[in-house]
């Protein structure tokens, strides 16, 4: 680093700490401590079905505040650790480090995310981080009518046993509205750059480059007083400079939510995806590697339930169920997995 | 002056044909009901009642549309609506105890709200917590009852509730925005925040929030 760029970097943040608000007003922390039980049950693609129980201990820390005028920040940290058994025998663990500021910024609103995912013992990746970031860009005063926005997001997944580290950069520009206070929508142009630095396409050391273009369009709302919804589809296109085998697709994806909390002791949530990719120049392959002569399609779904009580709004008894599964001509795309767990949860 | 002359004119103009047209409106639902000219006499009564002791009679005449349409005897809709006159007679004197409470029963809307949150079962202590709560805002008093009886139901304190009331009212906020408050809640719940800290964090950010939205992304999301 030049000493120009290290006096410049030293102006804009000064510059940044001045435009923030000077006055923080810390609010109630919160402090969770778990601990509980589950299995899954896999198969994947290149293995056989497996059954693991498992047992884990999980805790997280969250603190946010109150800045000047109307802005706020959050912080929280997640960390557990999980024992496999069955047929696994193994432990692992999971971090999850997220930072998150908003305030007014000449005239417009800002909201800044970061995030860090990680672990030191993934069964399947080794050692995983996950840095992520974003920024969104809002009128300040919004009045709940028609108003643009603008979003840039990026992360980066370093994975140290596998060959899925990606390098994703992009941006979303679009609208958003809230007709009512018990339903608001919004509609975005997505565009974003990806990079496999570990996957090499050719003998010149070219690296695997996608693009991704597609159309958000999200909605959410509100049933009586407890019940909030949330939908969102993503369709659009990847294109790839992969050609062995050929990654170019069209995709679309809908995500759904229902949060249900009737009584302060009771809490249900469902979740569902569904998911479906179609391959523009690849055929799906038979068992023995063979063409079928078909065009690749996939199509996943899966869901997640969970529902909790609570005596006393300290501690939680959390029972959860999910499953997922692929469907595709090509075996090598088709699996399922489904999970149960019980947990325990204290909160401070 | 002259303006004025007209404008109280028009006014009275206004409430007189307002009146009358109440009045036809019962008329007409009598000539149509199959009540003996004894229940007639005894609703006309009620509504004389009414009259005299200040009780505007539009907000008896939903009762009785309601039981005439529905054939329901002529002795039941008489309880019913001395039940209502009773109900509202109680909200007025328990507003008027309140300071600021004779703003909020100045529209007849809020005084049948209010006298509906008593139908409803709630005591008149209540009563007079939330319209002390509301009295600063009284336009925002039927959005702050259905605050206060949806947080109660769900299950918090009487204390946190009318704290939670006051400051919504005291707030940036709409009025039409307090019927999302009670979800931050459940959001809340869903972190495993224990509801007296929501209420404390509510209470710290309601007075920044200048919407829903932002209350929302301030506390929990």
């Amino acid at each position: 680093m030049t000493r120009h760029t290290a006096v410049l970097g030293r102006v804009l943040f000064l510059a940044t700490l001045l435009m923030l608000p000077a006055t923080i007003t810390a609010l109630e922390p919160v402090i969770v401590l778990g601990g509980g039980g589950g299995a899954t049950w896999f198969d994947e693609p290149g293995s056989s079905a497996a059954f693991a129980p498992y047992t884990e201990l999980s805790g997280t820390i969250g603190n946010r505040g109150l800045l000047g005028g109307d802005g706020y920040y959050a912080a929280s940290l997640f960390g557990g650790l999980r024992y496999y058994g069955g047929d696994i025998e193994e432990f692992e663990d999971e971090q999850l480090l997220s930072l998150e500021l908003g305030t007014p910024f000449g005239g417009l609103e800002l909201e800044a995310e970061a995030a860090l995912s990680s672990s030191f013992y993934n069964l399947a990746r080794g050692v995983f981080l996950v840095p992520e970031w974003r920024l969104e860009l809002t009128p300040d005063a919004w009045d709940r009518s028609l108003t643009p926005r603008g979003i840039y997001f990026g992360s980066y997944r370093f994975e140290e046993e596998a060959i899925t580290d990606r390098l994703v950069q992009g941006a979303r520009l679009g609208v958003e509205a809230e007709p009512s206070i018990r339903f608001a929508w919004y509609a975005d142009l997505l565009a974003a750059y990806e990079r496999f630095p570990d996957q090499e396409i050719g003998p010149g050391g070219d690296v695997r480059q996608d693009g991704r273009f597609s159309i958000v369009l999200g909605a959410d709302g509100l049933i009586g007083f407890f019940t909030g919804w949330e939908l969102e589809n993503e369709s659009g296109l990847r294109l790839s400079n992969a050609q062995q085998p050929d990654l170019d697709r069209l995709f679309s994806e809908l995500d759904g939510t229902l949060r249900f909390s009737p009584l302060q002791e009771v809490g249900l949530e469902i979740g569902a995806s569904i998911r479906e990719e179609y391959y523009l120049n690849r055929d799906a392959l038979a068992d023995d590697g063979s063409s079928t002569g078909d065009p690749l399609r996939e199509t996943s779904f899966s869901a997640l339930i969970s529902a909790d009580y609570t005596p006393n709004g300290a501690l939680y008894f959390v029972l959860e169920g999910g499953a997922g599964r692929s469907f595709s001509r090509d075996p090598a795309f088709e699996g399922w997995s489904s999970t149960l767990s019980l947990q325990l949860e204290y909160s401070f | 002056m002259k303006l004025r002359s007209c404008l109280t004119l028009l006014f009275l103009f206004l409430v007189t044909a307002t009146a009358s047209s109440v009045d036809q409106d019962i008329s007409t639902l009598l000539d149509r009901s199959e009540f003996d000219a004894q229940s007639v006499s005894a609703v006309r009564e009620l509504f004389s009642e009414a009259d005299s002791a200040g009780v505007p009679r539009e907000l008896l005449l939903p009762r009785l549309q309601e039981g005439i349409a529905k054939g329901v005897p002529s002795h039941r809709i008489l309880n019913a609506l001395e039940e209502d006159l009773g109900t509202l007679l109680s909200a007025r004197s328990v507003m008027e105890g309140v300071s600021g409470g004779r703003r909020i029963l100045a529209d007849s809307a809020r005084w049948a709200r209010a006298a509906n949150f008593l139908a409803a079962g709630r005591t008149e202590e209540e009563l007079r917590q939330v319209a002390a709560a509301a009295s600063s805002r009284p336009e925002s008093f039927r959005q702050a009852t259905v605050l206060y009886v949806s947080l109660l139901e769900w299950g918090l304190e009487t204390g946190d509730v009318v704290e939670i009331v006051a400051a919504a009212v005291d707030s940036r906020l709409e009025p039409e925005e307090f019927s999302g408050i009670p979800e931050l809640f459940a959001l809340g719940r869903r972190q495993r925040l224990r509801p007296e800290r929501m209420v404390s964090r509510l209470i710290a950010a309601l007075p920044r929030a200048d919407s829903l939205r932002e209350l929302r992304s301030m506390i929990v999301e």
